[in-house]
């Protein structure tokens, strides 16, 4: 087995609630993977069933190669980062570093020069050395959050697990963290595993991405492939924006695309809205009328509605450039053609997530 | 596939265990022993019912039913509207010096319930001032001196509750009624009353299952008037008669549970409506006829009690009240008044105290640690979560009196098996009465603590243990810390209540090891009032003391641990 840590056939259940269900997963040597899902898809529980914090019903945990399914979290040599930071608020920043190395199992093994070496490394790594006798309460939230990151790796974890780490944050900071943990995880080349909702945050920083639903795995693979070939209309759907369609018309299509539309069995399809573009003839493309224009700040997001299914006048999304937007010109109510990007188009089964199939 | 839990701490399932051998033995199996005892006659040997047959016929025993439901009612009664209307002026009104009238409106919690009963007679008693003076007798032995000293005890603990409920209202409900156009009454109606219907129902538990249970007042001022806490101790001291005092325990018993089961469904329906985290705190506004109003009330309320406490020490402190008001300090000569447990009671007050305090809060500490912050043996700590709310449904009396059966007797037939019983040592010592304390008072320690410990966050653990940091560690170096505020509330709450409860432990006292709250019953029951009185003087004064000394030692430790907070500028953008 060359995976660094690989869960399989992971099942747990909380009563009759099903958590996870035969979970299957390999997570390579100083890889990054961020476990992508809606709240209550299971995503937690999968990573404090990898920490050891919980147990799973049925399956197995692999640390290199060796069963870890019941080994107790303090022998599998992680670090952690929770939402709440989980911070002893009765500590200094020092002392909540120091601590797992002080109180731990192996602290007499560690010197006391051992240990104040280890925490300056750890402080300086997040840049927080200058905090280091202040109290959590004392620091901002983007410091907490390095504090409870120096305290993770203070104890040289082989593997960092990082809880929602984010998401307390305000939106500038956290982009600014997200890049810090980021460039910390590639110079120290630490295995991590990350749970978030947020699937800006997952595309940013993921090497591998795991896209997660109700319990289940449902497409992992680069950020690049889940986003350009989402494998399902609810990957489709939750990474990224996406507009579904039942039938789209043949006719007036490119070729390109008829002869795609013509050869697929799966009659549900799906396509971002910067895969639709204004058509360039009169001819081209299916007829529609602008209904809204949402200013997003970069480019422009056009709610349009037409008969592009079966569906009688549905509102779909197109997005423009900036310099786009102002060629075409386009105000509310203007009928305007536009055409769909055959190679971004993705056909999926009627079945495959019914909650995206509209009633016609 | 084996379930086996990584993190089977053993030690912390040894100490779960040991939390359900600590119910057992001193709770549960106790109970059960005194509710087989209902089912035999004197002499040990089964009767079935019988027992229950020669209750029910005999009309004076049964007769104590009614009036036990009748001045629990009435002092309930009142007690929660007098309550509603103080807790509504502390919470909703502008009042000057809002916290000396709290305080004093919380002096009769420092007191046993005798110590009440005892200020009414000197008022209104046969040699009462006010009978005496103004030649008006109220009849006050009897029910109506049982509600009134009933009344003077619940107040301040239905204030508080209620306190509490009308405190902690969402301002913006009290908004959109205005701009909707309300009118104060409507709104009181409609939004206040609606808002504080849990506390209201709470209060009216608590009221309730204090009267019914409360031996201290009428056994002092209840004259003829028997009610079922009287019984027990008529049919366990006066008449040994074991059985019948179980029979009356079990029936004083049965409202109280009854009463816990409807609190809790209760509460359990109404969680969903509790107040959100976004409630914005009530804002009082200034409305001078009625703050007026208000203040009147609060400061009649107070009058009235310090009225009560005066009475107490003028009799104290009277050559012989009312008759030669000359000052003496006569009746503090307690060694001279009875043989056993005079000035030494202090002593034995103390020791009882201490030991409950220190015990109890290890123990409740470490039972709510275990419910609130261990994973093992979940179904176990469920259980354990509710043998530690039980004893709010029983009286002290009963637990008592569970325990002189269980702990006298000196060995357990099985089947012909004869098994010592390794917890006889216990009997008749100072521990056994501290053990009832604490299991007398454990629901509301309990809570406290729970409360606590709920606020912190549950990722300690699971960041305590990433760092192979053991639980115990955690435990004594952020938990507990944490948590100080309230080991010393809980600590307090122990040692004020050890030293004026009489219930939990008037079977269980030798005359070598009398308390002072017994020996405050004894010199009563010796129709001593003035030292009876003087001795609740030094006992208010001790408990007092010992509230001042944990308030500010409370106080200490919470300015230690915020103003290393505050040591250096709070903000900086990270």
């Amino acid at each position: 087995m060359g995976a660094f840590l690989r869960v399989e056939n992971l099942t747990k259940n909380y009563g009759s609630f099903t958590a996870l269900r035969d979970i299957t997963l390999d997570v390579q040597e100083g890889e990054f993977v961020c476990l992508l899902g809606p709240s209550g898809c299971g995503k937690t529980t999968l990573l404090r069933v990898i920490a050891g914090l919980e147990t799973a019903d049925a399956g197995k945990v692999y640390l290199r190669g060796e069963d870890a399914t019941h080994l107790p979290p303090p022998k599998r040599n992680f670090g952690i980062v929770f939402q709440s930071y989980a911070l002893f608020p009765n500590m200094t920043v020092w002392d909540n570093v120091a601590f797992g190395l002080k109180a731990g199992k192996g602290a007499q093994k560690i010197s006391r020069d051992g240990i104040q070496t280890a925490v300056q490394e750890a402080l300086r790594l997040v840049h927080m050395e200058e905090q280091a006798e202040k109290y959590p309460a004392q620091l901002s939230g983007g410091q907490q959050q390095r504090a409870a990151l120096a305290r993770a790796l203070a104890i040289k974890p082989s593997f960092l697990l990082l809880d929602e780490p984010l998401s307390a944050l305000d939106a500038k900071i956290r982009q600014k963290v997200r890049l810090e943990i980021k460039s910390l995880q590639q110079s120290l080349g630490i295995t991590t595993v990350m749970v978030t909702h947020d699937q800006e945050e997952a595309l940013t920083m993921a090497d591998q991405l795991v896209v997660m639903n109700n319990a289940c795995i449902r497409q992992t693979g680069s950020p690049r492939e889940v986003y350009n070939h989402p494998n399902s209309p609810f990957v489709a759907d939750f990474v990224g924006q996406v507009n579904f369609f039942q039938n789209i018309p043949i006719e007036n299509q490119s070729a390109e695309l008829r002869q795609k539309l013509a050869g697929s069995h799966y009659k549900l399809k799906a396509i971002r809205p910067e895969h639709i573009h204004i058509a360039k003839t009169q001819d081209e493309g299916i007829p529609v009328t602008v209904v809204g224009i949402e200013f997003l700040g970069s480019g422009y997001r056009i709610a349009l509605t037409g008969d592009v299914s079966g569906v009688h006048n549905e509102t779909f999304f197109m997005d423009l450039t900036d310099s786009r937007f102002r060629q075409a010109e386009l105000s509310v109510g203007d009928s305007i053609r536009v055409r769909f990007d055959a190679e971004n188009v993705f056909s999926y089964r009627l079945d495959a997530d019914p909650q995206f199939v509209k009633a016609a | 596939m084996p379930k086996a839990n990584p993190r089977g701490n053993t030690a912390q399932k040894l100490l779960i265990w040991g939390a359900v051998l600590w119910f057992a033995l001193f709770l549960l199996v106790p109970l059960f022993t005194l509710f087989s005892k209902v089912f035999q006659d004197k002499g040990g040997a089964f009767i079935g019912l019988e027992n229950f047959r020669s209750y029910f016929a005999t009309p004076s025993l049964v007769l104590s039913i009614g009036h036990s439901f009748e001045v629990s009612i009435w002092s309930m009664g009142i007690a929660v509207v007098l309550a509603f209307l103080f807790a509504y002026g502390l919470a909703r009104c502008k009042i000057p010096c809002k916290n000396v009238l709290k305080n004093i409106a919380l002096l009769p919690l420092f007191v046993p319930t005798m110590v009440h009963a005892m200020g009414l007679i000197s008022i209104f008693g046969r040699a009462g001032i006010v009978t005496r003076e103004l030649g008006l007798d109220i009849g006050i032995y009897g029910k109506t001196g049982i509600i009134m000293a009933e009344i003077f005890y619940v107040f301040p603990q239905a204030f508080l509750i209620l306190t509490i409920a009308l405190e902690s209202a969402d301002f913006r409900l009290y908004e959109a009624a205005a701009v909707m156009g309300s009118g104060p009454i409507r709104t009181f109606f409609r939004v206040t009353l609606p808002g504080a219907k849990y506390g209201l129902m709470n209060a009216a538990f608590v009221c309730f299952t204090l009267c019914f249970t409360d031996f201290g007042a009428p056994q002092v001022i209840g004259g003829n008037y028997a009610v079922l806490s009287t019984d027990v101790y008529k049919q366990v001291v006066g008449q040994q008669n074991m059985p019948m005092g179980s029979v009356v325990g079990v029936i004083l018993t049965l409202p109280a549970i009854a009463a816990f089961f409807a609190n809790r469904f209760s509460h359990r329906k109404g969680a969903a409506e509790e107040i959100s985290s976004k409630a914005i705190a009530f804002r009082i506004q200034k409305q001078p006829l009625r703050d007026m109003i208000y203040t009147c009330f609060m400061g009649l309320s107070d009058l009235l009690i310090l009225f009560l406490f005066a009475a107490v020490f003028a009799t104290a402190f009277s050559y012989k009240w009312p008759q030669n008001m000359a000052f003496s300090l006569r009746h503090f000569d307690f060694d001279a008044k009875l043989i056993n447990g005079g000035s030494s009671s202090f002593m034995y007050s103390l020791l009882l105290c201490t030991g409950t305090a220190l015990l109890g809060t290890i123990i409740v500490f470490i039972t709510a640690y275990l419910t609130e912050k261990t994973r093992p043996l979940a179904p176990v700590r469920s259980s354990l979560r509710f043998c530690s709310m039980l004893p709010m449904a029983l009286p002290g009396l009963v637990i008592g009196l569970s325990y002189i059966m269980f702990f006298n007797k000196t060995d357990f037939s099985f089947f012909g098996l004869s098994i010592p019983n390794p917890l006889h040592g216990l009997y008749r010592t100072v521990l056994i009465m501290i053990l009832s304390n604490i299991v007398h008072m454990f629901a509301v320690t309990y809570v406290t603590a729970t409360t606590s410990l709920k606020k912190l966050d549950k990722a300690y653990e699971d960041a305590a243990e990433s760092m192979a940091v053991p639980p115990w560690k955690l435990f004594l170096r952020v938990t507990v810390p944490l948590s100080l505020t309230a080991v010393i509330e809980v600590a307090t709450y122990f040692f004020v209540n050890a030293m004026i409860t009489v219930s939990a432990i008037v079977f269980l006292y030798t005359p070598d090891n009398k308390p002072a709250a017994l020996a405050i019953l004894n010199m009563d029951d010796n129709a001593d009032y003035a030292a009876a009185s003087a001795m609740s003087i030094c006992l208010l004064g001790m408990n007092l003391a010992a509230r001042l000394g944990f308030d500010a030692l409370k106080k200490r430790l919470a300015i230690k641990h915020e103003s290393s907070n505050k040591a250096a500028p709070v903000k900086q953008v990270g």
